[in-house]
């Protein structure tokens, strides 16, 4: 039955001896004393009373003729005379607390999800540059305003949710999947579509614009596939206008690819020293500082993990601990034989092949040699590739009669 | 005289209350209202006091009588002017009326 404020104030354990102590109770009960835990043995009655209720005590003693034993002194006062040699450890606690307190009330670490394109730090300046940076008091921060300059900032944001979890600021960020840039078609307004090389023109679907050329046509690089206008006739056959358009075309042109490639047998291999030094980097509040220089080997790896403890990372205290590891790392002069040449230049030539692909382009033949000559491993031949067409020059000839564009 | 006849009326009152509005007497009258829980628990609220008070009995002093608790081992949680908690291992609680009322 012990309350939070009787714990505050303290509170007494008392025996009560002789007289009446059922006319003790009752006064007490009629004076508005609280009294609890009362316990009855043969010729005593124990209970607790508040430490403020005991000073009104001394009358009723008097009036009912009992004697009052102290039996126990509880509570905080109580317990800090106990401890009165010891201030310091109170005074540290306390301290203590009202730094923990006061702490809560900062910002002291930033988290960043979703983000591929705009990196971390671009999005830590943004922040910075509107005055949100560590160690600024919580409540000064407008989660919404910066939500609405960060669609403001980052064309590519899509949606962000900027949001305080305890003294943590957490930024998500979605990012548009197409760039922007790609996204918005480039206006070829009067431009003509030519050739970006020379080829055998396959396939031809034209649905805006003049074409100049037609299926199984071979044709020059820059020769004009599809023109951007078109021509206006007057009776007589001159040309009265001319309507700007922008060609719309699928021109599919396969055309071979030469292909080259020199690379020497010879290559530098890396290979691991046997010194290492491990040191440590403590980051806080920005400020970095290393227990080992930044380079101590002449050549060196360097590797770095984590290590700050799970609490800290808990508590989202500004504190980061890594271990850095540096091996000392020794260079030798190889030669690759033959068949690691070939492999080499294989593995080459497929990521090219790859690279086309990932550009569209068809790969309807290969015919490529490797061999060794020398010290040198040559690649060569030719790719057979089918391509679509889509490079726009603007028209350079003088138009005669008027131009409009083409609605 | 006239304090009888003011007293007999408010008994009146409070009986004519309890018996056609349904007014529990407690509330009314102020009658000692005792609830028990088990045999080792005991509320009781509205005594005027107690007046005797041992390990083995407590009698109080209630409105219109005496209120007996009998057991051992009889503590109380805690004790106001306005109700207190009994607890240990009760054995009967005895109501006598004849000697106050």
């Amino acid at each position: 039955m012990v309350g939070v404020s009787e714990f505050l104030f303290g509170y007494l354990r008392i025996c009560i001896k002789g007289g009446s102590a059922e006319r003790f109770l009752n006064v007490c009960a009629g004076r508005g004393i609280r009294l609890w835990n009362l316990e009855r043995t043969e010729e005593n009655l124990c209970f607790d009373l508040c430490l403020s209720a005991f000073y009104h005590l001394h009358p009723i003693i008097r009036k009912t003729k009992v004697k009052v034993v102290i039996l126990e002194r509880k509570g905080l006062p109580f317990l800090m005379n106990r401890f009165r040699n010891r201030w310091v450890f109170f005074l540290g606690a306390l301290l203590a607390v009202s730094a923990w307190l006061i702490s809560t009330r900062f910002l002291w670490s930033m988290e960043f999800s979703g983000n591929v394109k705009i990196t971390s730090d671009q999005l830590k300046r943004f922040l910075e540059e509107r005055g949100v940076c560590l160690m600024v008091p919580l409540g000064s921060i407008r989660v919404t305003e910066l939500e609405l300059a960060l669609y403001d900032e980052f064309a590519d944001v899509t949606w962000n949710s900027i949001r305080i979890l305890g003294t943590a600021l957490i930024v998500d960020v979605k990012e548009r999947d197409v760039p922007q840039g790609q996204k918005e078609k480039q206006s070829h307004l009067g431009m003509n579509l030519i050739s970006s090389g020379d080829g055998k023109i396959t396939d031809m679907i034209v649905r805006k614009g003049v074409p100049k050329v037609k299926q199984g046509d071979e044709v020059k690089k820059d020769q004009i596939l599809v023109e951007g206008r078109v021509p206006v006739m007057n009776e007589d056959g001159t040309v009265r206008e001319w309507l700007l358009t922008e060609p719309d075309a699928d021109v599919w042109v396969e055309r071979k690819l030469q292909y080259e490639d020199c690379e020497s047998l010879y290559y530098l291999e890396t290979v691991p020293g046997s010194r290492k030094k491990t040191g440590y980097r403590f980051s806080f509040l920005g400020k970095e500082y290393y227990t080992v220089e930044k380079s101590v080997f002449y050549r060196e790896s360097i590797l770095e993990t984590d290590v700050t403890p799970k609490l800290l990372q808990r508590l989202g205290m500004p504190i980061r601990i890594g271990k850095i590891t540096h091996g000392e790392v020794g260079v030798t002069l190889r030669k690759r034989d033959e068949d690691e040449a070939k492999e080499q230049s294989l593995i080459k030539i497929l990521k090219f092949l790859t690279t086309l692909e990932e550009k569209g382009v068809q790969i309807i033949e290969k015919d490529v040699k490797i061999s060794i000559e020398g010290d040198f491993s040559l690649t060569y031949g030719e790719i057979m590739i089918r391509e679509k067409e889509d490079l726009f020059q603007k028209t350079e000839d003088e138009l005669d009669g008027t131009q409009r564009g083409l609605e | 005289m006239r304090k009888n006849r003011h007293s007999q009326i408010k008994k009146q009152t409070a009986s004519f209350l309890t018996d056609h509005l349904r007014i529990p007497p407690d509330v009314c009258d102020g009658e000692s209202r005792i609830t028990i829980a088990g045999d080792g628990w005991i509320w009781v609220e509205h005594y005027k006091g107690i007046l005797e008070y041992t390990g083995n009995s407590l009698v109080l002093q209630g409105k219109s009588g005496r209120i007996y608790v009998e057991g051992t081992g009889l503590s109380m949680d805690y004790y106001t002017s306005e109700d207190l908690v009994v607890r240990g291992k009760i054995r009967a609680v005895r109501y006598d009326a004849g000697k106050d009322a």
